[in-house]
């Protein structure tokens, strides 16, 4: 009621006093009060700008010989540099392809568990049960990255963790799995699903809870088993939030857990642990190479976007599902 | 013929039914086991005595149950003072960052809001596209912020997401006649917001101070790129020097076995470990506990939007 009556105010106002746009903004402004909406998001604008646009204005380093006691304007410009650095560099083929690998198998291997687990928590019936399986499963998202990574490592362990204990008891050698290359990816991805399963899965389970119960009852009628419900009604009516999900997490397939990764890196089992972000976090913080550093984060984010456009494209084509 | 078959099917539909009840019921209580016992594990390996644990003998129950551990974390100053930090940043960092994101959600509720469109937009572009590491670690570093405590209170502390989670909230929430009442009435934008609308958004208002605090306690990569200082560090920080040796006390332990006072600590480490752990993790589970209802909703107001 309150929009429509402003929109036919501003229709009926414009023409007969033709208005100008100072006298309108100030209208608007002033008189209507919007002045207030504009101080009451001013503070969260004054943050984006200094702590997303301001960096935005610096990635230019990338493109120049920065160094951190001078101004950025002052560093030599020296155009594509370090982005030839950085392709011919034997990192490149080595980051490139453990980062898409673990992102790959995290996405496919993780992905299917939340919306398999939304779909057993709906067709339980004891809703006490459901309730207390949902409260314990969403724990683990609550555990930090750095205590989950404390956690592999103690029960993981070669000489006193449980799990090499276990398999000892079966007559396997103990494993080192946080120091072995090749245990890392099965390691981050498994304890992955471990700790997001749960959390994932309500997105899900509120899509199917959702659902029209007439459905159900229709398909009853018609004689359709549970499994057929399963296929022919919940996973239809969570397939918009699983592609939104999906096309999210191909935008970022460059984008790995940095922090992740960093915890669970072991000199060790650099050959696969080595990723995009950390190695960004190295070359930058660690060694001070602010320019070349910020290449590598830059070409990483540029192709992140890419990625998530054609998706979204595919997408849009295939399903008319997209983020824009 | 046609009778006798509808029957068949329904005995057979109920008889599915059982089986799926329980294999439903069987897999639920897989999920919960499977989550809960390493969890399990962690507490009762805190109280035992860590010869058993380091042995592999911890199964179901504690052994020789001893508070020793715990009686040395309270004596670690490092950790207590990361815990008093992590409390100050949770407590303060969250409301900040709860307080501008419930201000700003709300211009972007209002249909008519001439800055609505432009200002969308402008915080939208952030969440694809942002400068990177250096560039925001020179930003903080020419503002004076590094090894300052303020710096976990602001870096990354408002996210797009939240923003348009609350926004749509208040969306659904806008009472019309109310808010034209209230213009009518000369009753300004502020008026309605903090008298009118915050006192019926309580539920969103919780849900965005449970996730800023919750995630400024499990943070750790800010406070290791901006705080060098042991003072200010956050029980994050505390905790991955002191989780992460792991591996190498564990290697050490192998080649030095028969030296005593270095098994003695070792330990003593592994002991701590295991409360220090459940320490660091139980104020929050604490806080899920309670808040649960919120914490869901939060989640599935942002999968409506998207």
């Amino acid at each position: 009621m309150h929009s429509k009556e402003s929109v036919t105010m501003t229709k009926g106002v414009k023409p007969k006093e033709k208005k100008t746009l100072a006298q309108r903004i100030k209208h608007k402004f002033i008189t209507r009060g919007e002045w207030q909406l504009y101080l009451l998001i001013l503070p969260v604008v004054i943050y984006f700008i200094i702590f997303h646009y301001a960096p935005m204005y610096g990635i230019q380093i990338a493109f120049r010989n920065y160094s951190i006691t001078k101004p950025i304007m002052d560093a030599k410009w020296v155009g594509l540099t370090y982005f030839e650095r950085f392709l011919k560099s034997p990192m490149f083929p080595q980051l490139f392809k453990n980062t898409v690998i673990l992102s790959f198998y995290d996405l496919f291997i993780g992905f299917p568990f939340p919306v398999l687990f939304a779909v057993v928590l709906n067709q339980t019936q004891s809703k006490r049960l459901v309730k207390f399986t949902q409260t314990v499963t969403f724990a683990p998202y609550f555990i930090s990255m750095v205590v989950l990574v404390g956690m592999l490592h103690l029960f993981l362990s070669p000489t006193s963790g449980i799990v090499n204990k276990l398999l000892e008891a079966i007559g396997i050698e103990p494993i080192y799995f946080m120091g072995e290359a090749k245990w890392f990816r099965h390691v981050y991805v498994l304890s992955h699903i471990w700790q997001r399963t749960g959390y994932q899965a309500i997105i899900y389970f509120a899509a199917l809870t959702s659902v029209d119960p007439g459905l159900y009852e229709a398909a009853t009628i018609d004689g359709a088993t549970r499994l057929e419900k399963i296929w022919y009604i919940d996973l239809p009516s969570i397939t918009p939030t699983l592609v939104t999900m999906l096309l999210l997490s191909v935008g970022r397939v460059l984008n790995v857990d940095t922090q992740r990764t960093l915890l669970m890196q072991a000199p060790t089992n650099l050959p696969t642990s080595e990723i995009f972000g950390t190695y960004v976090y190295k070359v930058g913080l660690v060694s001070a190479q602010f320019s070349y550093s910020t290449a590598i984060d830059l070409f990483k984010t540029v192709i992140n976007l890419t990625l998530l456009i054609i998706t979204n494209q595919i997408s849009k084509k295939l399903t008319e599902e997209s983020l824009w | 013929m046609k009778k006798t078959s509808a029957e068949s099917k329904k005995i057979k539909s109920s008889r599915e039914d059982l089986v799926f009840e329980i294999v439903t019921k069987a897999l639920l209580i897989v999920a919960c086991l499977i989550v809960l016992y390493p969890l399990y594990f962690i507490v009762i390996a805190s109280i035992s005595n860590p010869d058993y644990v380091i042995a592999g003998k911890l199964s179901l129950y504690p052994i020789d149950v001893t508070f020793s551990g715990y009686r040395r974390i309270f004596k670690f100053k490092n950790l207590m003072n990361g815990y008093k930090n992590s409390f100050f940043y949770a407590i303060f960092g969250g409301s900040l960052s709860a307080a501008l994101t419930l201000f700003a959600a709300y211009p972007l509720s209002k249909k008519d809001f001439s800055g609505r469109k432009p200002f969308t937009v402008f915080l939208l572009i952030t969440m694809f596209f942002q400068g990177g590491m250096i560039p925001l670690y020179i930003v903080v570093n020419r503002l004076g912020l590094r090894n300052t405590p303020y710096v976990l209170l602001i870096v990354n502390g408002i996210q797009v997401w939240n923003l348009l989670v609350t926004s749509s909230y208040f969306k659904s929430n806008h009472i019309e006649s109310l808010s034209e009442a209230a213009e009518i009435d000369g009753c300004s934008h502020f008026g309605y917001f903090f008298k009118i609308l915050l006192p019926i958004s309580k539920p969103i208002i919780i849900t965005m101070l449970l996730f800023y605090a919750v995630w400024q306690w499990n943070d750790f990569f800010r406070a290791m790129i901006y705080l060098d200082k042991p003072d200010y560090q956050p029980l994050q920080i505390v905790l991955k020097d002191l989780l992460a040796t792991a591996q190498v006390s564990s290697a050490i332990y192998d080649l030095m076995e028969d030296q005593e006072a270095l098994t003695e600590m070792l330990r003593a480490a592994e002991q701590m470990k295991y409360g220090v752990i459940v320490m660091a993790t139980l104020p929050m589970m604490v806080v899920y506990l309670i808040m649960q209802e919120y914490f869901v909703q939060g989640i599935t107001m942002g999968s409506v939007k998207g």
